[in-house]
């Protein structure tokens, strides 16, 4: 495999997980020391456990060291997980295109969300086959965001 | 490394004839002066001279913590109150505590068996001694202080809690040497590790002494391991003056009890018979070097057996094994019996399980075990978690054959107190 298919460790987008038992106020305690640190959340989606006694929280933010820095500091169990952050466009059959493309690949998606950033779709895809599925979306032409490039498009003043 | 090396490593002869004639010399001084005593041997028919050897030890009558209590504020003091130099009380969490008067022959010798103890793990005058138990009408601080002056430590009062001050002496003073409960080292750890340092690079601790709490070698693990640190395991108790009453040596195989002040004897927590050597029981104290407050077969409630086999170390002084527990640690949930400790050790042996617990029983006999996460081990996978919640309770059911509800807990979000922890809270409406 070619060394410019793998993306190097600074310019990986990361998810953050957070530890969240399941009662009124965490997810109010993790984003305020999120906004104390003056990290924005660009996502951020909750994932129930077993039994609905606790969670994981994931965000994907602007600034990754400093959102890590200060959740741990607020006594949060923390963990980062590196995703693909994938342009699409906003059209019908565009997100079966690509994941018919993954799969042809046989790559496994683990976890795949996407949101709307400055009138982008961006894809967030999580998957343990990174250079694979980095392969793949390169060939057929998606952009893959770098760390640096989402901090850029979400500091854009939009609209 | 000894203190003192005759004594320390004296043949059993020695070591008996002392306690026959030291024992024999308790009994005279409580017939004569212990009303409380007096009339126990009344009952029994016991009389000094009756008592002929160390076996006769049996025929003497035990003493409760509920006699202590009784005989409250000074009814088992014998002697004048000029002669009195120090009192404690033993934690009384409901009613009155227990009073503990000690003279200065009393002082000298819990400082010189704490002395002991310190050089018994390696300590010497050039450590320096951070002592994060409770200062005040408990024993442990203040017994163990004096016995680190003794041996020419830098012996820092610290006292308990306060984490940030704790860290900030052990920095600017270069503490090698801590006393602390299981729970608050542990928790002390986290602290550390929240302000971004390595408990085992960034401070200079080279010997933890843990007591005052039973905990498993598991846990013991767990605590050399994050600070870098040899951790040995005391055991003391106010009633007896309070820590030091035993120590680990450094083949960190069970407590030897210094049995030149102490009579030990494990008894069968119900007939009340004496045990045979290596059989689990309860153990029970004798004081034989004491002035102010000699206590006969005091039922500690502690659960140990002796190690028959001799120590490496050459120390002829008895050793018990780790504590089971205490008898009256034991819950009954769904009737099973169980120990707490036996709770522990499955945690303990889980990867990515923090340093924390409780045992919450509620409802009708629901036993809830929360449990910390380890903040290093967590790495964002629900499903990660979802397995290690099935495997303790999988593990803990095997163990207590009680199927527990368990919770996983951030790291930090258990209460610490800075005394004994709490491990068992009883909410149950029965």
């Amino acid at each position: 495999m070619s060394n410019n298919l793998t993306e190097s460790k600074e310019t990986e987008v990361k998810l953050l997980s957070v530890f969240a038992e399941n009662k009124p106020g965490v997810l109010a305690k993790a984003t305020q020391a999120l906004a104390a640190a003056q990290v924005s959340i660009l996502w951020f989606k909750i994932i129930d456990g077993a039994g609905d006694k606790y969670g994981i929280i994931r965000f994907l933010v602007d600034h990754t060291q400093e959102g890590i820095a200060a959740l741990k500091n607020s006594g949060f169990a923390i963990a980062t997980s590196p995703i693909l952050a994938v342009v699409a466009d906003d059209t019908p059959g565009s997100l079966s295109k690509l994941t018919a493309a993954l799969y042809e690949g046989k790559v496994d998606i683990r976890n795949g969300s996407g949101y709307y950033l400055n009138r982008q779709v961006v894809l967030i895809i999580e998957t343990q086959q990174m250079d694979a599925a980095r392969a793949i979306l390169n060939q057929l032409g998606y952009k893959i965001l770098t760390s640096a490039e989402i901090k850029a498009l979400s500091n854009k003043k939009c609209c | 490394m000894f203190w003192e090396k005759d004594i320390e490593t004296a043949s059993r002869q020695t070591l008996s004839q002392l306690q026959f004639s030291r024992l024999r010399e308790t009994l005279t001084q409580l017939s004569h002066k212990s009303e409380f005593y007096q009339k126990k041997f009344r009952e029994l028919g016991v009389t000094v001279d009756s008592v002929r050897s160390l076996d006769d030890v049996r025929r003497l009558p035990f003493t409760t913590s509920a006699d202590l209590r009784a005989q409250y504020p000074d009814k088992l003091n014998i002697v004048d109150k000029d002669h009195l130099l120090r009192l404690h009380t033993s934690s009384g969490t409901t009613g009155k505590p227990k009073a503990l008067f000690f003279s200065r022959k009393d002082i000298e010798i819990l400082t010189n068996n704490f002395a002991r103890c310190l050089t018994m793990v390696g300590c010497t005058s050039k450590d320096v001694f951070q002592n994060m138990m409770t200062y005040g009408l408990f024993t442990g601080a203040l017994m163990s202080h004096y016995g680190a002056e003794r041996v020419g430590m830098l012996a820092i009062p610290a006292g308990p809690g306060n984490s940030e001050r704790q860290l900030m002496l052990m920095q600017d003073f270069g503490t090698t040497v801590a006393h602390a409960t299981p729970s608050y080292a542990l928790y002390f750890a986290n602290f550390v590790e929240k302000k971004g340092l390595d408990p085992a690079k960034d401070i200079s601790l080279r010997i933890l002494l843990v007591g005052a709490e039973s905990y498993t070698e598991e846990t013991r693990r767990k605590i050399e391991k994050t600070f870098d640190a040899d951790v040995f395991n005391c055991y003391g108790l106010s009633e007896m003056g309070g820590p030091g009453v035993g120590f680990e040596c450094t083949a960190k195989n069970g407590i030897h009890l210094w049995e030149d002040t102490y009579l030990i004897e494990i008894i069968d927590p119900k007939t009340l018979e004496v045990l045979p050597p290596g059989e689990v029981g309860e153990l029970v104290i004798t004081s034989i070097n004491r002035e102010a407050m000699p206590i006969l077969r005091y039922r500690t409630g502690d659960l140990t057996r002796i190690i028959p086999e001799p120590c490496p170390c050459g120390r002829t002084h008895i050793r018990v094994d780790r504590l089971k527990g205490r008898a009256d640690d034991m819950i009954i949930v769904k009737g099973a019996n169980i120990y707490p400790q036996q709770i522990e050790r499955v945690l303990m042996e889980t990867e990515g399980v923090g340093r924390n617990y409780l045992i919450q029983l509620q409802g009708l006999d629901e036993m809830i075990i929360k449990v910390e996460l380890d903040a290093n081990a967590f790495d964002g996978q629900v499903s990660k978690l979802e397995s290690m919640e099935k495997s303790i309770t999988e593990r803990i059911r095997a163990e207590v054959q009680v199927k527990p509800v368990v919770e996983l807990l951030a790291p930090g979000t258990l209460p610490v107190s800075e005394g004994k922890t709490k491990r068992v809270i009883d909410n149950r409406s029965l």
